[in-house]
């Protein structure tokens, strides 16, 4: 009987987070079948007469299936950059001796304590005078750089956990450095790099001002830009902008499903087990 | 194949001083252990070798040629770690084949290569496991393999046996021995298992603290330890040890008198001096006789093929061995005999005293 | 990386050659425009590239969003972007940009000008020149409910006055209430009240009715005694006579609009865009809504603030010839018309109020041209953007009754003060020594990282590290080090481009913010969402990671689930909630109702800042959860079968296991969520932007070089960076001696 209802609170529990974190999401889901009218008026809270506009005017209005694509392009190109550099760099936190460790440490993490705000200015100079204004790179360096401490971070501390003496076996067999990082580390921190690439990923994903401001047509816009597209000088355009959210969260949740295994043993110790 | 020769080698971690001058050689073929108890340096001056730390002073020659500054790639070594250190994410074949891999190696060769050292080690039925498939001592095995796969220069060996049972631990010790008896190459194996230590080496060098205590063949280090630490430290149950005055001809501890080899004192200048008795050096005979010591016994312990008997000569506890049937009850008196030759002395920093 | 730069550029200089011989392209930037107005701008376009073959237009569509454009243009012409020939700006930023020089100067004859509507050349004239081209126009209008009006015997003056506006509501509210209990009529008067722009145009309207002003001939006069009086007026408005409810500071445009169409309202002020609503036969309020100009006093005049877009052409243009030719088409009377005809928008031109066909497809500008023709622009001065900020801040004080009419315009009064006349600055250069400072640091470091210790592992490390190092140093360090040189200044966003101008202020911006109570307010606002959100993301997180740590059928697809938030883009999430907390038909009250509670007016200080907090910990509990969740499949199951072994409770497992173990990982999600929560914005910035209660260190900054000051706003980041920095120390030590003892 104890047993039974401790697995009952157990299951109210996970429902109740459950609804915490989707119920909001699930608003959007259902705003966006809402015709016009509809919109703005609870009750009724489920649609009376469904209607797939919005999702039609999401297309048809501007070219969201290229902001789709420019979102997947700068958001992959960022994550793989990222993480090689990342990878090259969390190596020589991880395992080389050298005085200045901590303040390199220091220099990456305070990348994440000057206020993002201040650097569009000087970032913006620096992009237009390199000549990658409105190119994807304008994007994919910042987001890259932005997205090092937790790179490195979780890269480092992943590396620290493989055994030291498996690079020494390599080292004495032959390996250069180089080649340690590629065919010892890299294949052993595979769950590592696919939880750091998902953070990457989804903050590229979701970062709007650089976007803002540093592109200007919809050959290089981002989703988050693409959607405030849809409204007007006054206008809000609920319909449009929940049909966009849905459709933008379907691809990552998808991603979700297929990788959240791999997020949490990517940050796991011990992950090397012989 | 190769000779080592370690100069004047020091190591510092920071202030800390790891090790302080060793200076051995190591002869082509030899089978050297080095032996400590943790934290001596052992581990540390066998990674000197390898490359894998750079020494803060001394040279370090393969053959005639200075390796200090080579990297370990260059220095053509092979090494087995405590852990194994197999890549995890390689079967048995691709972990044998790693270093001929490393080194670009024709694929053919590579395969002819590991199938014949997987032979050596009966490992042709296991190499498409995983080393996370494998039992400890198949992937001891493994690693053996992956040494002996190339006919490197040296074979070093990093307490390759600490982590298996001890039924596994002497099979893999006289199978190490016949792999160095068939390849007659340099090896050198560091461990704190003296057992290990004797039953293997051509010749032992003993750390502590930093310092290379004695570097002989495993006979003379226990007949002729170098000093106090090597004394206690080789030989299970571990001398017997006194500090006396010298009196004479002898040496006395709190009245009673030890015989020494006359030669020992005659050379001699300090006031005391410690001095040592192995266990099994002792005769237990039934009335006392001239120079024999007169002991208290404490404790009593079979050991299966002969007894230990924890008495108390000149009011310091010592162990003396017995036959099996040697009974013998708490605080009955017994006598004992001894060859003053089998008489250890030391000085007073711990020397060895050497008569000539 | 740099090498496919290399191609990048020598491609685009490729393509850009190819061009040179081809009609030369002009890229006129505006709001995006969507469906049957795009169309007919783009044949606009089309008939002019007709007419001069020797030029092609591109449009570069924006955010229809004012601050997102603004942003925009300061960032590309602060930056000098080329790549801007003619652009459709604000009314008021157009002192703005010409005090910076952004703006071509316009040659219009007296007989040119004496066409646009007066107010109209007025506010595109800085300094004696024309520096844009009005294009169309906004000002605000009064629409009341005639049905009302009318059914309740209430004659319709021509002009209201706010005394006749209270007795129509005295009298209507109670007996519509009266006659039908489920009427939605609540409201006198309704306007644009929420913390933006939008607000100091309705406030600027109301404060002139009652004979109040600003700022007159350069001169503060907010706070003179018919200033003050109006101010007094206005207060009484809404605290005592009520005709203005408090909700007004939940409005924009939009929501103020949907409200009066929904009979919530007599009254709304508003711009003529609310007309098409009208006209719409959908809406089926022909006849119902009367439009007058805004209301005043007895003896004062109505007032209408000026809004409107302007064509103006970059002075960093390539073609200014070609681009300026474009804006007088745009601006002609014939294109004009088709504007007027397709897009509905309100002519410049006064003869376009008299045009048969513009009449006829909108009789509505019969009754606009007297409105526009008293139409009165926002004060007229390139700081423009910093005195708006002030009196948004300061009406919104005053809208929720946190201070007095007297507070407001003496502290309006002295902050605009301010803007006019800065103090004077000392000029003790400190850029140039901390420049040489800088790069001996660098590099004697440099140099020590080559050479100090081992040479060999050092030269190693230096190569791994380099690629990281390489984008660190562009992207954050100069970034960080160009702030800190601004910071010494004192520069306008106008001069960015222009060093030599640049005026040596010593530590005057740093000074300045240790006696600057908006920073102190910002500060603790920042500080105050970082402790409870972060705890509450921790509890949560904490609760989230135990709870699906154990497993359970579906726990997968459960963990998916639970990330999702954190998936939406912070923006796009901002808007939901926004629009989850919207007063009315927003669906929190409506469930709060649903449970016999009153609603909340969610833009009240107190709520608003529950309300972030509940965006801002909804958003970003997920990647906290992930964190420590990847920390307890940390701790061995052995220890959890040992405490049961042992007889512990699973509290006390919790409490003496799992929580000391969970440690490591809590310091690490906490110094991670603790550095993004300090420079929180995208939820702010999308929920409430500038409002006072909710301001934090961020968007202070983003204010800041929204209004030009870019040394002050440099200054303020670099004490921010200063003050995250301290306390992730204090996180890191902790985090360096848990790493140690557990060694």
């Amino acid at each position: 009987m104890k047993k039974i209802l401790s697995k009952m609170s157990f299951y109210a529990l996970i429902s109740v987070l459950i609804i915490y974190t989707i119920a909001p999401f699930l608003w959007l889901v259902i705003s966006s079948f809402k015709p016009q009218q509809e919109l703005l008026s609870v009750p009724p809270l489920l649609p009376v007469n469904p209607t797939l506009d919005n999702y039609r005017s999401v297309f048809e209005l501007l070219p969201f299936g290229q902001f789709l694509l420019n979102s997947a392009i700068v958001a992959t190109v960022t994550t793989t950059l990222c993480l090689v550099i990342g990878a090259l760099g969390a190596y020589a936190l991880a395992r080389l001796n050298f005085w200045w460790k901590s303040l390199a440490l220091m220099s990456v993490l305070s990348i994440s304590m000057f206020p993002q705000i201040a650097t569009v200015t000087p970032l913006f100079v620096m992009i237009r005078k390199s000549g990658i204004f409105n190119t994807y790179w304008a994007l994919i360096i910042p987001y890259a750089t932005f997205a090092l401490p937790l790179t490195l971070w979780i890269l480092t501390s992943f590396f620290q956990k493989i055994p030291q003496e498996l690079e020494r076996a390599a080292l004495i067999d032959g390996l250069s450095r180089f080649e340690i990082l590629r065919k010892i580390y890299i294949p052993l921190a595979g769950p590592a790099l696919a939880t750091t690439g998902i953070m990457v990923f989804i903050a590229c994903w979701n970062e709007f001002l650089f976007a803002l401001c540093f592109t200007s047509s919809e050959l290089a816009r981002t989703v988050p830009v693409g959607i405030t597209l849809y409204e007007g000088q006054y206008h809000q355009p609920w319909g449009e902008v929940s049909a966009a959210s849905v459709l933008v969260s379907i691809p990552l949740v998808c991603l979700m499903f297929f990788f959240q295994r791999r997020i949490l043993s990517g940050l796991t110790a011990g992950a090397v087990k012989q | 194949m190769a000779s080592v020769t370690l100069q004047n080698i020091h190591k510092k971690f920071g202030k800390t001083v790891v090790i302080e001058e060793i200076n051995l050689t190591i002869n082509d073929g030899e089978f050297v252990t080095f032996l400590g108890p943790s934290g001596c340096g052992k581990s540390t001056t066998l990674n000197m070798i390898a490359g894998l730390e750079t020494c803060t002073s001394g040279k370090i020659l393969f053959n005639s040629e200075d390796v200090t500054r080579a990297s370990p790639s260059e220095r053509d070594i092979a090494m087995v770690f405590q852990s194994y250190a197999l890549y995890p994410h390689l079967n048995v074949f691709d972990n044998i084949a790693f270093p001929l891999a490393a080194r670009k190696i024709e694929k053919e060769q590579i395969k002819q290569q590991v199938e014949k050292a997987a032979k050596r080690l009966e490992l042709s039925q296991l190499l498409h496991r995983f080393p996370r498939e494998l039992s400890g001592g198949q992937r001891q095995r493994v690693a053996l393999g992956r040494a002996i796969v190339r006919t490197p220069k040296v074979f070093l060996f990093d307490e390759p046996l600490s982590n298996l049972d001890v039924a596994l631990k002497v099979h893999m010790r006289s199978e190490i021995k016949t792999l160095h008896q068939d390849l007659q190459s340099t090896m050198i194996y560091v461990t704190h298992d003296q057992e290990e230590a004797m039953s293997l080496s051509d010749r032992i060098a003993i750390f502590n603290g930093g310092k290379l205590q004695q570097f002989a063949s495993p006979d003379e280090v226990y007949q002729k330890p170098a000093n106090l630490f090597v004394a206690t430290f080789i030989g299970s149950p571990p001398m017997n040890l006194w500090q006396g005055e010298i009196n004479g001809g002898s040496i006395n501890v709190e009245g009673t008198n030890f015989m020494l080899p006359q030669q020992t004192l005659e050379n001699y200048t300090q006031k005391t001096m410690t001095i040592g008795i192995r266990p099994h050096q002792f005769e237990i005979i039934t009335k006392a006789k001239e120079n024999s010591l007169k002991a208290k016994v404490v404790t009593n312990q079979l050991m299966g093929e002969c007894r230990y008997l924890d008495v108390e000569i000149a009011n310091k506890r010592c162990m003396v061995k017995a036959t099996a049937d040697f009974t013998a009850k708490r605080g009955e008196s017994i006598h004992l005999d001894y060859t003053n030759t089998n008489v250890h002395c030391f000085d007073e920093n711990g020397n060895r005293n050497e008569y000539k | 990386m740099y090498k496919l730069i290399q191609i990048l550029c020598f491609a685009l200089c490729l393509v850009a050659s190819v061009h040179a011989q081809e009609p030369v392209e002009i890229i006129f930037s505006q709001g995006k425009t969507l469906g049957a107005q795009r169309e007919a701008l783009f044949q606009l376009f089309k008939d002019f590239e007709k007419e001069n073959p020797n030029i092609r237009v591109s449009v570069r569509e924006l955010p229809n969003a004012t601050d997102k454009q603004h942003q925009y243009y300061l960032t590309s012409l602060g930056g000098g972007a080329r790549d801007i020939d003619l652009m459709v700006i604000d009314v008021i930023w157009v002192s703005e940009f010409a005090h910076a020089n952004w703006l071509a100067p316009f040659h219009l004859t007296k007989e040119e000008k004496s066409k646009f509507l007066p107010a109209t050349i007025k506010s595109c004239t800085y300094k004696d020149k024309m520096v844009a081209l009005p294009w169309y126009i906004d000002a605000g209008l009064m629409y009341y409910r005639a049905d009302l009006l009318k059914k309740y015997d209430i004659p319709i003056p021509k002009t209201w006055t706010w005394q006749q506006m209270q007795q129509a509501y005295e009298k209507i509210v109670p007996e519509e209430k009266k006659a039908n209990p489920n009427s939605p009529l609540e409201y006198g008067f309704i306007c644009q009240g929420r913390h933006y722009e939008g607000l100091v145009c309705a406030f600027l309207e109301i404060l002139r009715g009652c004979g109040g002003e600003v700022v007159r001939d350069g001169k503060v006069v907010i706070n003179d005694e018919k200033g003050l009086a109006a101010l007094q007026k206005i207060h009484d408005l809404i605290h005592k006579q009520k005709i203005i409810p408090t909700v007004i500071n939940n409005f924009d445009e939009e929501e103020s609009r949907m409200r009066f169409l929904n009979g919530k309202s007599l009254f709304l002020r508003n711009w003529p865009y609310v007309w098409s609503f009208v006209e719409n036969p959908n809406f089926n309020l022909k006849g119902k809504i009367g439009v007058s100009p805004s209301p005043h006093l007895v003896n004062e005049k109505p007032s209408a603030t000026l809004g409107g877009w302007q064509l103006a052409v970059s002075s960093y243009s390539r073609y200014p010839k070609e681009a300026a030719k474009l804006a007088r088409f745009l601006a002609s009377a014939r294109a004009q018309k088709q504007l007027a005809l397709y897009l509905s928008r309100n002519p410049t031109l006064l003869g376009l109020y008299n045009d048969k066909d513009v009449l006829q497809k909108n009789p509505f500008f019969r009754s606009l041209k007297p409105v526009f023709l008293q139409a009165e622009p926002r004060p007229v001065t390139h700081l423009y953007p910093q005195i708006s900020h002030v009196l948004q801040r300061e009406i919104s004080l005053l809208i929720t009754n946190q201070k007095t009419p007297q507070q407001v315009a003496n502290d309006a009064a002295q902050e605009i003060d301010a803007i006019f006349h800065p103090k004077a600055k000392s000029t003790q250069d400190f850029a140039i020594p901390v420049f040489y400072t800088m790069a001996g640091l660098f590099s004697f470091i440099l140099l020590l990282m080559v050479f100090k210790g081992s040479f060999k592992e050092n030269i190693t490390a230096l190569t791994y590290l380099a690629p990281a190092m390489i984008i660190i140093f562009f992207v954050a360090i100069l970034p960080l080090l160009y702030a800190l040189f601004l910071s010494f200044y004192q520069v306008e966003i106008a001069n960015i481009m222009h060093p030599q101008r640049w005026m040596a202020s010593g530590l005057d911006n740093f000074a300045r913010i240790f006696s600057d109570p908006h920073f102190t307010h910002a500060l603790i606002n920042t500080l105050a969402i970082t402790i409870v959100a972060v705890t509450l993301q921790l509890i949560l997180g904490i609760i989230i990671a135990v709870t699906l740590s154990r497993s359970f059928l579906g726990r997968g697809p459960i963990r998916a689930l639970i990330l999702l938030p954190w998936i939406l883009p912070t923006i796009v999430a901002g808007k939901m909630w926004l629009w989850i907390f919207a007063t009315e038909g927003g669906i929190a009250n409506y469930f709060l109702m649903s449970l016999g509670w009153d609603k909340i007016n969610w833009i009240d200080p107190g709520p608003a800042f529950v309300s972030i907090i509940i965006a801002e910990v909804w958003k970003t509990t997920p990647f906290m959860a992930i964190l420590l969740l990847a920390g307890l499949t940390n701790i061995s199951k052995d220890l959890y079968k040992s405490a049961k072994v042992d007889g512990a409770s699973s509290w006390y497992t919790f409490v003496h296991i799992t929580l000391p173990l969970l440690r490591p990982a809590i310091l690490l999600a906490l110094l991670f969520r603790t550095m993004d929560s300090l420079r929180i914005f995208d939820v702010v910035y999308a929920m409430t932007a500038y409002a006072e209660s909710t301001k934090t260190l961020s968007i202070y900054i983003h204010e800041k070089i929204g209004a030009g000051d870019l040394s002050y706003a440099s200054a303020l980041s670099l004490v921010t960076f200063a003050i995250i920095f301290a306390i992730s120390l204090v996180y890191l030590s902790l985090l360096g001696k848990k790493m140690e003892s557990s060694q």
